[in-house]
């Protein structure tokens, strides 16, 4: 995180300012900016922009900028709003390249055919190299996790739940991070090879 | 109802209300991109309807490639792991797909007795050999396994009691005794699954029960003979079994003593 990602509109007491009012706390504020960003580019990539930068800038250029005008009491819903009147334009605006191009973009078209064989077998070796990276818990949990399909899956993750102690959502998220942290050594390990 | 707003099935009005929800919450946030991913997880399967596909893809931003091949390499390695369980089901003896369950718990009770005098016969018999004989075939009938082998070698990820799940087996003893000592389970049996962490023996040590010690633990305890292992290093998995059914335990710790 740094002022840099927010727009050059911005100056850099709005910014402090925008900190602030996230946490009175330096360390705890940039913990809760990181965690706003990931939450509103999640936002923006589900609302169909996959290059959401921009957005997330743009909707927090106009939280800085309202924070030095008004009296805001609870922040996160007023940048959610904001994020919602940021997205509202930008389908507007892409509406209208849509009808000026007269096309859209497909999600066919973002599959590149070539290598696609050798990039797969390639993704399959890193997986199976990161895989026996894990320590034996975070492998057994996430072999367990994602084995099963539809109704086997449900009783698999129920039992696991059971076995932890814990509840499927949390049990969820706990193996999904597992997933994450092999999606990213999948990702190097084929930036690697390449 | 993530999995709606995934998939492009919710009102208008539910799609807000789900979105100021995972804005305002991080857990909320952390689980539905955990559902976005098993539902890329159901996409390479097949599972999703081509609006459905299409949906989810678009969304899934610039990165879209890279995720669906880790999505394919992932349901791959699952794949052999079905494999795998699938072999381990069709490799068992063929007469226990033959005989009736009843058949086979009175062929087991018939086994065990007649295991149980050859006991009784050794300890009455002069000690002319000091080894122990061990009881290589299995005491009681095999148990139709739910879980694939792999899994008695990486599960129980946690435990109550001790995190350590390896073993080192001394070679300088005859007899090895390995005693199991359970603190939070209580089913009728147990099978206890002991490989070599180099991946040179395994052996499952089946109808092994809990019986109280001096010391008031409840413990598990089987025997092995130092010549048929070489010194080195080995993981336990232990099962509880009920019935046809076998589920892996947490909450045990083992040790080794020599005679």
């Amino acid at each position: 995180m740094s002022r840099d990602r927010v727009g050059s509109g911005v100056t850099a007491e709005r910014f402090d300012r925008l900190m602030a009012a996230l946490d009175p706390d330096r360390g705890r504020a940039a913990q809760a900016y990181e965690s706003l960003r990931q939450r509103l580019l999640t936002f923006f990539r589900l609302s169909g922009f996959p290059e959401a930068h921009d957005l997330f800038d743009k909707t927090m250029d106009i939280a800085a900028r309202r924070l030095s005008e008004i009296q805001i009491d609870n922040l996160g819903a007023f940048i959610t709003v904001i994020a919602q009147n940021v997205r509202f334009e930008a389908m507007r605006d892409r509406k209208r390249m849509v009808s000026l191009t007269g096309q859209s973009e497909r999600a066919e078209e973002l599959f590149p055919d070539r290598q696609e064989a050798e990039r797969q077998e390639q993704a399959f070796d890193c997986l199976n190299r990161c895989l026996e990276r894990l320590d034996v818990g975070q492998r057994s949990l996430v072999l367990e996790y994602y084995k099963y399909a539809k109704a086997e899956k449900i009783a698999s993750h129920q039992k696991m739940a059971a076995t932890f102690g814990t509840t499927p959502g949390t049990l969820r998220v706990r193996a999904y991070r597992v997933k994450q942290k092999l999606e990213d050594c999948v990702r190097h390990c084929m930036s690697v090879d390449k | 109802m993530f999995t709606d707003y995934l998939l492009g099935r919710l009102s208008a009005e539910d799609r807000d209300r789900v979105e100021r929800e995972y804005l305002a919450d991080d857990s909320l946030h952390q689980e539905i991109i955990a559902v976005e991913s098993e539902l890329l997880d159901s996409y390479v399967r097949g599972e999703l309807s081509v609006d459905e596909q299409k949906y989810l893809v678009g969304n899934l931003g610039p990165a879209v490639t890279e995720r669906i091949q880790f999505a394919r390499a992932l349901g791959r390695v699952m794949g052999t792991l079905k494999s795998e369980r699938l072999v381990a089901h069709r490799i068992r003896p063929r007469w226990t797909t033959v005989f009736s369950i009843p058949l086979r718990v009175q062929v087991a009770a018939a086994c065990l007795g007649m295991v149980l005098f050859a006991v009784v016969a050794l300890n009455r018999w002069p000690a002319s050999s000091p080894r122990v004989p061990v009881p290589d075939p299995p005491l009681v009938a095999p148990i139709e396994r739910r879980v694939p082998t792999i899994d008695a070698v990486l599960f129980p990820v946690e435990r109550s009691v001790g995190q350590q799940e390896s073993v080192t087996l001394p070679h300088d003893a005859r007899i090895i005794t390995l005693q199991l000592v359970v603190s939070s389970h209580d089913y009728p049996g147990y099978v206890a699954k002991l490989d070599a962490l180099d991946g040179s023996w395994s052996r499952t040590l089946t109808g092994l029960h809990l019986s109280q010690n001096a010391a008031g633990e409840r413990v598990a305890e089987f025997q092995i003979d130092s010549t048929q292992v070489k010194p080195g290093d080995y993981r336990i998995a232990l099962s509880g079994v009920r019935g046809s059914t076998e589920d892996l335990v947490a909450g045990y710790v083992f040790r080794a003593k020599t005679e």
